[in-house]
């Protein structure tokens, strides 16, 4: 979902953008506490990358986190839904047809 | 844009409790929710939710000092229990007993801190925890988490302590309270044990905790 949200973000994605396109997706709450321990998990994997920004005024001097999906994240995504789309079909409980 | 501050207490928590890699990120990340419209008690709910994802993640990684800084800080409980707090208890009562009213003479209000509220042993004992924290926090600098993790143990057997009030009562270290007071004993003790003596551990452990200032901008393009 993460991985998700950067993808769709493009070069804008840092912590607050990326916890806002979660939570309005998901409809609830996020914490930024966790949406930055699962992107620091990705980036050890090497599925992410991150770059430091300029610090702003308007966050107190404190500098952004700028993610990106590295080619090896976006692999893993394709191949991500690739099984969930194989996953998804033939279950007939999904598609209606149960009594 | 709110131009009001975060809430000072919380943010300073966050400066000193987030996992320290993003720290800088994180806090600026909250702040900048915050001026656009966050409410205080959202600020909170993400400070405290950071804090402890951050220790989950801290301690996941490493559970060897984890397991190292309970093990000190019980170990320093242990031997004050042992040795500095029957001292400092058995002269308050000396004290008390001998030469009490030299102490504090006319007044009733020293009289009753001392007997009743037992204020010295409380300073006495908020300040060891102070020491053991700061010793935790000293020897475990990269995880201050952990001085959280080791306060937050202290509630375990301060559930104990706090379900012997009505033992303590009869006794001659609460001399001044007696069994009609127990209430107000509960809630006297139940605030030392769950909140003086855990805070006292975790100022002394964030003692140590250096935080980065944050960059120095302007706001004058030239």
């Amino acid at each position: 979902m993460v991985l998700l949200a950067l993808i769709r973000l493009g070069d804008d994605a840092y912590g607050v953008p990326i916890s806002d396109a979660i939570e309005a997706s998901c409809g609830r709450s996020v914490s930024v506490g966790s949406v930055y321990i699962t992107l620091e998990r990705l980036e050890r994997k090497g599925l992410v990358s991150s770059r430091l920004g300029e610090p702003t005024a308007e966050r107190g001097g404190r500098a952004k986190t700028y993610f990106h999906p590295t080619a090896k994240g976006l692999r893993e995504v394709r191949l991500a839904r690739r099984t969930l789309m194989r996953l998804w079909q033939g279950v007939p409980q999904l598609e209606g047809k149960t009594i | 844009m709110r131009n009001a501050e975060p809430p000072r207490l919380w943010t300073w928590l966050l400066e000193r409790l987030a996992p320290r890699h993003r720290r800088e990120s994180l806090v600026g990340d909250l702040r900048e929710q915050f001026h656009r419209g966050r409410s205080a008690w959202w600020y909170r709910r993400q400070v405290l939710g950071t804090i402890l994802v951050g220790l989950a993640a801290d301690l996941a990684a490493h559970k060897l000092l984890a397991a190292r800084a309970l093990a000190i800080g019980w170990s320093a409980v242990y031997v004050m229990s042992q040795f500095v707090w029957p001292l400092i208890q058995q002269s308050r009562l000396t004290l008390f007993s001998r030469w009490g009213s030299l102490l504090w003479g006319e007044s009733e209000v020293l009289r009753r801190l001392w007997v009743y509220y037992g204020l010295p042993f409380v300073l006495m004992t908020c300040l060891t925890f102070m020491a053991i924290g700061w010793m935790v926090g000293g020897l475990h600098r990269r995880l201050p988490g952990i001085v959280a993790l080791f306060a937050a143990t202290l509630l375990i057997p301060a559930m104990f302590q706090v379900m012997e009030t009505r033992r303590l009562l009869a006794t001659e270290l609460w001399p001044g309270w007696g069994l009609g007071s127990f209430r107000w004993a509960l809630v006297f003790h139940t605030s030392l044990s769950f909140v003086a003596y855990p805070l006292s551990v975790l100022i002394g452990g964030l003692w140590h905790v250096r935080t980065e200032p944050p960059c120095l901008i302007s706001d004058d393009p030239l």
